[in-house]
């Protein structure tokens, strides 16, 4: 390396083979199955099935290990709203309700 | 069961009748337990003077924080056949202050038959609805003068039955003038029994009573 020009470029060069190989490597497995499904995993590739599958026949269920776990621990539960408001606008309603019973106080 | 005093407004009688109302338990040999929440207040002078003239007092007092109060309730709460009398601070209101109109049972808005003591204890009221629906309260008339004629009085108590209950009212009286510890003497008690026992038969909620 004779400057710093040169080393530059060498670097850039190194690193464009290598990201070109890693892409040839991710490509050289794009046609093959995903990860070899276990037992318990829940997880199919639905390209390979030869039949497809009736989503009608699916139900929450059948999912393993999903009874056993407890209520609201895979999501934050039905979507609600209590309406509520803060400490400070309370106050301000509850000044606004006094002054319309105060207001038949004769003074 | 949690019975607290409050108002928004200093000056109400908070102090001397929450004290009267826990000698009176305690006169009925029940186990209570009084709470002032905020610093360095009318409760926590008057223990300060029974423990320096040793006292036998016939309830606990403890004095506490906004952000601590709720924990003590929660705490004393467990045992089983306990009166909590919880006096609110009058000020410095936040967000903490919301698990106490929760816990009360009964909230208790002392008042005197004055404009500004009137607002600030229909303010208080308004309030603690809008905090805990269905809460239950009741106004107490305090330094209420047998003697004098308090103008426009009934007209008030129509205003404030559309809200909650007005109890019978605490006569005023020398002897809460000269309240300087925990101890009450039993001729104290004795003038306001009448009133006690009204809320303690009438306005107690049942559920939860000891």
């Amino acid at each position: 390396m004779n400057n710093w020009s040169q080393f530059i470029y060498c670097l850039s060069a190194g690193y464009f083979l290598y990201y070109l190989l890693n892409l040839a490597y991710d490509l050289s497995r794009g046609g093959r199955s995903g990860p070899a499904s276990t037992g318990s995993s829940p997880m199919l590739n639905i390209a390979d099935l030869d039949v497809p599958l009736d989503a009608g026949m699916i139900s929450e269920g059948t999912f393993p290990g999903r009874e056993d776990l407890p209520e609201g621990l895979l999501s934050s539960g039905p979507i609600s709203s209590t309406g509520g408001i803060t400490l400070k606008e309370a106050m301000g309603d509850a000044l606004k309700e006094s002054i319309l019973y105060s207001s038949q106080i004769p003074s | 069961m949690v019975i607290a005093f409050g108002n928004t407004k200093a000056g109400t009688g908070k102090s001397s009748l929450l004290l009267l109302l826990a000698s009176y338990l305690s006169s009925l040999h029940r186990r209570v337990y009084l709470i002032e929440v905020g610093d360095n207040g009318a409760l926590n002078q008057f223990h300060q003077r029974s423990k320096i003239l040793e006292h036998s007092l016939p309830f606990e007092y403890f004095a506490c924080g906004l952000s601590g109060a709720n924990l003590l309730i929660s705490r004393l709460s467990a045992e089983a056949e306990t009166f909590i009398l919880v006096e609110f601070p009058s000020e410095g209101y936040n967000e903490d202050i919301v698990p106490l109109f929760l816990a009360a049972d009964l909230l208790v808005i002392p008042f005197c038959y004055d404009v500004p003591t009137l607002h600030s204890s229909v303010y208080f009221a308004c309030l603690s609805r809008r905090i805990k629906k269905g809460i239950s309260l009741l106004f107490l008339p305090n330094r209420v003068s047998s003697r004098a004629a308090h103008d426009l009085r009934e007209e008030t108590d129509r205003v404030l039955r559309q809200i909650a209950p007005v109890c019978a009212g605490i006569t005023e009286h020398i002897g809460f003038q000269r309240i300087s510890s925990m101890s009450l003497g039993a001729a104290f008690l004795k003038r306001s029994l009448p009133v006690l026992d009204l809320i303690y038969h009438h306005y107690l909620p049942k559920t939860g009573r000891p």
